[in-house]
């Protein structure tokens, strides 16, 4: 089940063991070898240079004893010479015999070097009167370059000791840390306790990562099953919501009219919300990555508004210490967002407000135009929210006084605002009362065809 | 272009001893030395460092040991009186010095034979190996001149050679004019010298009238010509010199089988010959060798000089050869430093032309200046039997002839230094010599007329003299 097993890690120990190393290795003797031989071709042009210095000067000084017959004098100047180290052998030959003899090189014909010259009488080179050649050994040059390499072959043995010590001491480490990289794929979570601090940032930083993906994928499975069900819940409903619609225009006479609409408004919207649920879970099982899409269509803020204010202002008649007014200078203004979702989110904000006036107090939600965007405010005198609250009361989970409340409302009601490009504010005081803005952006085009949901409300208003 | 030279007024050459001309084989004095060289050509040659180098002959072989020398001689040379120069002309020439008994012979005296097979191919035999015999063969003495020729002092051209200069009388002056004969002829640059003689036999005072040029010019010879107007304009730089002087326990003297008294008289030498040195600042010299070649001691080692009561005093001859010592003399009360040694001086003095008459004379030390003529330890010792008229090897003793055999004939020319260097020595341990003082040499003359490359040599070669 593991990406990374035991056999496979060895292989890269193995790569870098058996390839990097040799590699290193080759690349370095390559390099140690041109150096040798640089040192070699500069100290040979050295070395050429002083023997011919050194020959110039014996051919002067074994020339005068040679014209002075003085040959043992010649003898005993090459022999002098031949002490250097460097010179294998010595030739004097003079026009009536051979002065000095080269018997046996000291060395193979590899290193040698020859030099000879005539010599003459006058310095014009007009009378001959003899011979020289001096051949230097320079096979010591040779060796040198061996001798050389061999110095750096130690050198690189001994890197070669410390980069398969230094790699051996780091891939184990690299081993435990994948091993426990492993752990973590191979049980698709993360024991915090028993997971080692991590010495390798960027391993510690994929086991991070992989943690949340994990925490990520749990959630959206569990995000899907919890959708699954709400399907099944809205497809149930479909049916009994027909039948209550269908039983409402029956009863259409016997029926307050304002109470008719207020039913009939609600069972639209239970039927709308049931259909977005069904088109949700349809769109997130088609979305490959699994992202619900988000729906840009315009629809009239002024309408959609008016049509929940109603529903509520009917729901407070139970509570006659409680008003709601609502004030609007937003006809033929569009929002590009779902009016459903639209709805959902004033509905839970306006009974967020009744919530805290509880028995008796004022809603005022009102309805701007500021700038591009359209402003809805939702005033309450309520009991308000401490500051501490208020800090953390978009964020997920956060709540404020209802007993059953897991703080889910306003944080998808933030969620859906921001993905349409909206905002939402909230300001309060304890014991003064909040205020709830949401700033959305108005829609430009006014040419597509409005929402089905908004014309459903205009019928339901017009009814 | 020549003929313009030759129109130009000869430059005046100086100074020539009284006794020039005269036959080669009897010239001893370095001023006469160098004239010859100007006039002869000597069969090898050396340059500046004393190096041997080709002269007449061209190249050569050493066999059987260094016992034979084979010659090749140049075939471009002709004489001045248009005879072509050959082999058996050297041959006359060598064996003419060496039967003359001239002052070379002493170094020649290991030849035994000559031979010239060819007109271009001389053979010279020696009868021991002989390290010096190149050398001593490149002498201006031993310069070559025609087979069958003899000196004719009458004669306006007594000296016959294929140097570069022919001596020629004109009037009652001696010329010397470039040899059309020789190689580059057209390239010297000073055609005609006119030679300017000592005004004494002594070779101590110069001529009234100043020459253009002057090499081989000794101290006294300077001092000299200091004193003539027109010296301001000359100019004086130092020539290389071999020279020097030493004073010798004479083998004729009366005294020279006593130790003792060659002890004490040997001992008031070092005494004047130091205090002289001092009191003159000359540079004393350091044995027979003298500095800068080969076998010199490098410092003097004298023996310790003692003085006692003497009752009475005993006659000393001190022999002084030519005019070197007179301004020694002049500035030292050698009579009374003598007088502290039980000694009464006789002094006598020999002119260099009468060298001959020495021991005659009976000398008990003889106090003489010489150049070994070339740059070899035996130039100076060979040369001694002028002074001393008796055998080296006799006069040394059978001890130290041995060993002067061995350095003659070394190879090893270290081993040959260090064995002179030991001749020298001994000398001096057995109080035979007193080193005496080196006698510095100048070239003075215009100062168009001097350059570095004429300084460098021994004996000075004219044709190199440029009139700038």
């Amino acid at each position: 089940m593991g990406i990374f097993r035991k056999s496979q890690t060895r292989s890269i120990q193995i790569y870098f063991l058996r390839i990097f190393i040799p590699i290193v290795l080759l690349v370095s003797t390559a390099i140690s070898g041109l150096l040798a031989w640089n040192d070699y071709q500069v100290n040979k042009a050295s070395r050429l240079d002083s023997q011919k210095l050194t020959f110039e000067t014996f051919a002067a000084v074994v020339r005068q004893p040679l014209i002075q017959g003085s040959l043992i004098e010649a003898r005993i100047r090459a022999n002098e010479l031949a002490q250097n180290s460097q010179i294998s052998c010595i030739e004097i030959k003079s026009i009536s015999e051979t002065i000095q003899s080269c018997n046996k090189l000291k060395t193979s014909s590899s290193g040698l070097h020859r030099m000879d010259t005539d010599l003459y009488f006058s310095d014009d080179a007009s009378n001959w009167m003899g011979h020289i050649s001096i051949t230097f050994d320079n096979s010591d040059l040779i060796a040198g370059i061996w001798k050389n390499v061999g110095k750096n072959a130690i050198g690189l043995v001994l890197l070669a000791v410390i980069l398969f010590a230094g790699l051996s001491i780091g891939f184990s480490r690299i081993r435990i840390e994948l091993n426990e990289l492993m752990k973590i794929l191979e049980t698709q979570t993360s024991d915090k306790k028993r997971t080692p601090k991590f010495k390798i940032s960027e391993f510690s930083s994929l086991a991070q990562n992989l943690s949340y993906q994990f925490e990520v994928s749990k959630a959206a499975a569990e995000a899907k099953a919890a959708l699954d069900v709400a399907r099944q819940v809205a497809h149930d409903i479909r049916s009994p919501i027909v039948s209550l619609q269908v039983a409402l225009n029956a009863a259409q006479v016997q029926l307050d009219p304002t109470i008719k609409g207020v039913l009939n408004h609600s069972a639209q919207r239970i039927s709308d919300i049931a259909n977005e649920v069904i088109s949700q879970y349809t769109a997130s099982n088609k979305s490959s990555e699994g992202q619900v899409t988000i729906q840009k269509l315009p629809m009239s803020v002024d309408l959609a508004l008016n049509e929940m204010v109603a529903e509520k202002i009917l729901m407070c008649r139970q509570t006659p210490q409680v008003s709601m007014h609502t004030k609007s200078n937003v006809e033929d203004t569009f929002v590009e967002m779902q009016v459903s979702d639209f709805k959902r989110i004033i509905s839970n904000l306006i009974d967020n407000a009744l919530y805290a006036v509880s028995e008796r107090g004022n809603i005022d939600v009102n309805c701007t135009r500021i700038a591009n965007e359209c402003c809805i405010s939702i005033l309450d005198n309520g009991s308000g929210i401490s500051e501490a609250v208020l800090k953390t009361i978009l964020e997920k989970g956060g709540s404020f006084g209802k007993p059953n409340g897991k703080g889910l409302g306003l944080q998808w009601a933030k969620k859906t605002i921001e993905k349409h490009n909206g905002r939402i504010l909230i300001s309060s005081q304890e014991g003064i009362g909040t205020e709830v803005r949401i700033f959305l952006p108005m829609s430009m085009n006014r040419n597509v065809k409005v929402q089905t949901g908004v014309q459903l409300s205009l019928a339901a208003k017009e009814a | 272009m020549t003929s313009t030279l030759s129109a130009a007024s000869p430059k005046k050459y100086g100074y020539v001893p009284p006794t020039f001309p005269r036959d080669p084989a009897e010239v001893n004095q370095f001023a006469e030395h160098i004239v010859l060289g100007q006039i002869l050509e000597p069969m090898v040659d050396t340059d500046k460092l004393g190096n041997v180098t080709p002269g007449l002959a061209e190249s050569w072989t050493f066999e059987d040991k260094g016992l034979t020398i084979k010659f090749k001689i140049r075939k471009d040379r002709v004489f001045s009186n248009g005879k072509k120069l050959e082999a058996k002309d050297i041959k006359y020439t060598i064996d003419r010095v060496i039967q003359k008994k001239s002052q070379s012979s002493n170094f020649l005296g290991s030849i035994s034979s000559i031979e010239a097979p060819g007109s271009d191919s001389l053979i010279i035999r020696l009868r021991e190996p002989n390290v010096s015999i190149l050398k001593a063969l490149s002498r201006d003495q031993a310069g070559v001149v025609p087979i069958d020729w003899n000196f004719d002092k009458e004669s306006s051209e007594p000296l016959i050679g294929s140097g570069p200069y022919r001596l020629l009388k004109k009037g009652t002056n001696w010329n010397l004019e470039v040899n059309g004969k020789f190689p580059k002829a057209s390239d010297i640059s000073i055609r005609e010298w006119k030679l300017v003689f000592f005004a004494d036999h002594d070779l101590n005072v110069p001529a009234i009238g100043l020459p253009d040029y002057v090499p081989g010019a000794t101290l006294s010879t300077k001092t000299g010509m200091q004193k003539v107007s027109g010296f301001e304009k000359l100019k004086t730089v130092s020539q290389i010199s071999y020279a020097q002087t030493s004073a010798w326990w004479h083998p004729h003297g009366a005294h020279f089988n006593s130790a003792e008294m060659r002890s004490r008289a040997m001992g008031l030498i070092e005494e004047i010959l130091a205090k002289g040195c001092k009191k003159l600042e000359l540079e004393r010299a350091t044995g027979v060798i003298p500095k800068g070649v080969a076998g010199h001691l490098a410092v003097t080692d004298a023996p310790k000089v003692t003085h006692k009561k003497y009752e009475k005093t005993e006659p000393l001859r001190l022999a002084f050869v030519g005019a070197t010592f007179d301004d020694f003399l002049k500035g030292n009360d050698v009579q009374a430093i003598a007088k502290e040694h039980g000694f009464q001086i006789e002094i006598i003095k020999v002119s260099p032309s009468e060298m001959g008459k020495v021991a005659e004379k009976k000398p008990d030390v003889i106090f003489a200046g010489w150049a070994g003529g070339f740059n070899d330890p035996e130039g100076f010792i060979a040369l001694l039997p002028t002074f001393l008229g008796k055998d080296f090897g006799t006069y040394i003793g059978p001890a130290m002839a041995e060993k002067y055999k061995r350095a003659r004939q070394e190879e090893n020319w270290t081993v040959r230094s260090e064995l002179f260097q030991q001749i020298n020595a001994q000398l001096r341990k057995d109080q035979l010599m007193v080193p005496g003082w080196r006698i510095p040499f100048y070239i003075i003359g215009q100062t168009n007329m001097i350059s570095e490359e004429a300084t460098f040599r021994y004996t000075p070669r004219l044709h190199l003299v440029k009139d700038l």
